[in-house]
C-alpha cells in the first residue's frame, strides 16, 4: 500500500502550476508577450483618457498607473481563476480521490508566475522613468506578502463554493468591475475628499495599490497599521475557504451540476 | 412483488439465492476481507431552475463484499449505476446511506489521460498525470522508460502530446495508468484502447490482470460474456438495487434469463 503525504500534493501542485504557466505560453503565436502587452495596452488606453483628455496627470504618471494595474491585475486574474479551478477539474474530481485544495493552488502557482513575468515590464519602466532605487523598496516584499495573502482569503473561498453555485463566478465578476474604478489605479485616492476616502480604505486593494506606490516610487515606508488588519482579516479568510474545502470533498464530484 | 417468478420456477430459484449471497461470506471464511459495502445508495440533486430541484437516486441498495485476489464483475445495462458505483468505491463521492468498510486498502480507478496538459511533452505528461494517480514522482521517474516502450511512443516522446494522434494518446494514457497499483483497481469497461495492434496488446494485458490472484479488481461491464470470462465473482445491479451477489455462473444465469424474460429474482423494492 502506497502512503502518499503532502508532499506529494505540494510538489504536484508546483509542477503542475509550472506545467500550466509554459503550456500558457506556448498556447499563442505571441505566448508569453501577451502577459507584457495586455498591462501596456491598458496602461496607454488610462494613459489617454485620463493623462490626455482629463489633464490628471500626476508627477511620473506612467509608473503610477502601471503600478496600480499590474497589482491590480494580479489580485483580479487570480482570485477569479482560482474562484473556477475545482468547477473545471470536474472530469478530474470524478475520477480520482484528490484533496480538492490541489486546484487553487496549482492556480495560484500558475498565476504567480505570470505575474512575476509581467513584473518585468514594471522593472522596465521604472528604469527608464529614473526612479531611484531606496531602502523603503526593501519593504515591497512585505507588501506583496500581504496581497498573496489577501488573493488566497478570496480564491479559496470562492473556490469552495463556486462549484455549488456556479452563478457566482458571474456575480463577482462585475463585483470587480466596480472595484477597478474604487482602488485608486488611475487616480490617487490621497487627492479625494476626506469622507470618500474613508470609505474607500475599506477596500484592500486601495491600501495595497497605495503601499505598493508607497515602496516602489515614492520612497515612504507604508502605513502598516492598515495592512495588518487586512493581513488578519486575509488569514482568517483563508481558514474559512481552507475549511469549508475541506469540509465539502467528498460533495464535490456529486453536486457539480451534471 | 409482482414481480417475483411464480409457479414451478420459483422453488429453486429462491433456494438459489441465500445460498449464493452466503458462500462469499460462509464458505470461504480463510479469505480476508477488503471491502465491505452495505446497504448503499447514493443522490444526486438535479436542478431544474432557481427554486426547482429534484433528488435522483444514482443507486438505492447495493451490498456484497470483496475479498482479496477477487474478481468482481459488476453487470447491469446501462445506466443503473454502475459508474456511480466505482466512483463510491474509489472515494470520490460518499454514499448518502449506507456504508462502505475499506480494511485499509487503497482503491482506485483506472483512469485514461486523466489531467493530460496537450501542449506538454509526452515525457512531462507522464510525470504530471502519474502524479495526480497517486505515483510518487520518484516511481515514475524510474520507470519512465518502460511506460514509454510500453507506449511504442519513444519516437515522439519529446513532441507535445497535442500533436498525437488520438490512439497514441490513448497508448500513452493506458501506459501511465497500468503503473497505478493500488490494492483494488477498478475498471470500467476499458479493455481496448489505441490502434489495432495495440488494442490486442492492452486488452490481453488488463485480461491477465483481472484474472490474476494477486490483484483485486472491481470490473464493470454490460458484456456478460467478459464477466464469464475474467471474473469469479459478479453482482447484478438492475434498477439501481443489488438483485444477485454470487459465483459468476449462478449470476450471469440470472442476468441472462432476465434479459430474455425480463424476470427478476429479488423484485425492486417499489
Amino acid at each position: 500500500m502506497r502512503k502518499l503525504n503532502r508532499g506529494h500534493y505540494l510538489q504536484l501542485a508546483l509542477l503542475r502550476g509550472w506545467a500550466d504557466f509554459r503550456a500558457e505560453a506556448s498556447r499563442t503565436w505571441l505566448g508569453v508577450l501577451w502577459w507584457i502587452a495586455d498591462p501596456l495596452l491598458n496602461m496607454v488606453v488610462l494613459y489617454i483618457v485620463f493623462g490626455v483628455f482629463f489633464q490628471r496627470r500626476t508627477p511620473n504618471f506612467v509608473p503610477f498607473l502601471l503600478i496600480g494595474l499590474v497589482f491590480w491585475r494580479y489580485f483580479n486574474v487570480t482570485v477569479m481563476n482560482m474562484g473556477v479551478s475545482i468547477l473545471n477539474n470536474v472530469s478530474m474530481i470524478r475520477q480520482v480521490a484528490l484533496p480538492k485544495l490541489l486546484f487553487p493552488m496549482i492556480t495560484l502557482v500558475t498565476c504567480t508566475l505570470e505575474f512575476f513575468f509581467t513584473l518585468l515590464l514594471l522593472v522596465a519602466v521604472m528604469i527608464i522613468y529614473k526612479i531611484p532605487p531606496h531602502s523603503a523598496m526593501l519593504w515591497w516584499p512585505v507588501v506583496f506578502g500581504v496581497q498573496v495573502l489577501v488573493v488566497l482569503g478570496c480564491g479559496l473561498t470562492l473556490a469552495a463554493f463556486t462549484p455549488f453555485v456556479p452563478d457566482l463566478n458571474k456575480m463577482v465578476n462585475q463585483l470587480m468591475r466596480i472595484l477597478f474604478y474604487m482602488s485608486g489605479i488611475f487616480y490617487d485616492v490621497r487627492h479625494l475628499p476626506e469622507k470618500a476616502q474613508e470609505l474607500l480604505v475599506l477596500n484592500p486593494m486601495v491600501v495595497l495599490i497605495d503601499a505598493h506606490r508607497a515602496c516602489l516610487m515614492e520612497q515612504r515606508v507604508p502605513d502598516w497599521q492598515p495592512l495588518a488588519w487586512i493581513a488578519v482579516v486575509s488569514l482568517a479568510g483563508i481558514l474559512f475557504g481552507w475549511t469549508c474545502i475541506r469540509r465539502f470533498n467528498p460533495l464535490y464530484a456529486k453536486r457539480i451540476a451534471r | 412483488m409482482s414481480e417475483m417468478p411464480t409457479g414451478s420456477g420459483k422453488g429453486p430459484e429462491v433456494s438459489d439465492v441465500p445460498a449464493a449471497i452466503s458462500s462469499s461470506a460462509v464458505t470461504e471464511p480463510s479469505r480476508e476481507l477488503v471491502l465491505r459495502v452495505r446497504n448503499v445508495g447514493v443522490s444526486y440533486w438535479m436542478r431544474h431552475s432557481f427554486i426547482r430541484r429534484r433528488r435522483f437516486w444514482a443507486l438505492k441498495d447495493v451490498s456484497f463484499d470483496l475479498y482479496r485476489g477477487d474478481s468482481l464483475g459488476v453487470i447491469g445495462k446501462n445506466g443503473v449505476g454502475k459508474s456511480t458505483l466505482l466512483r463510491l468505491l474509489a472515494g470520490v463521492m460518499s454514499p448518502d446511506h449506507g456504508e462502505i468498510i475499506n480494511y485499509g486498502v487503497t482503491v482506485s480507478l483506472l483512469s485514461l489521460n486523466l489531467g493530460f496538459v496537450p501542449y506538454l511533452s509526452g515525457r512531462e505528461n507522464i510525470i504530471l498525470s502519474g502524479m495526480f494517480q497517486g505515483i510518487p514522482k520518484q516511481e515514475l521517474r524510474e520507470r519512465m522508460n518502460a511506460i514509454i516502450r510500453f507506449a511504442e511512443l519513444e519516437e515522439f516522446i519529446d513532441e507535445p502530446v497535442a500533436t498525437y494522434s488520438s490512439g497514441m494518446t490513448a497508448r500513452l494514457g493506458f501506459s501511465i495508468a497500468l503503473n497505478t497499483q493500488p490494492d483494488v483497481l477498478l475498471v470500467d469497461e476499458i479493455l481496448g484502447v489505441g490502434d489495432a495492434d495495440f488494442q490486442e496488446k492492452s486488452k490481453a494485458i488488463m485480461k491477465d490482470r483481472i484474472r490474476s490472484q494477486d490483484t483485486t479488481i472491481v470490473f464493470v461491464s454490460h458484456n456478460a460474456n467478459l464477466i464469464r470470462e475474467l471474473c469469479n465473482r459478479a453482482v447484478w445491479i438492475e434498477d439501481r438495487v443489488v438483485q444477485i451477489e454470487g459465483d459468476t455462473g449462478l449470476v450471469l444465469d440470472a442476468y441472462t434469463r432476465f434479459l430474455k424474460t425480463g424476470e427478476k429474482i429479488i423484485s425492486a423494492s417499489a
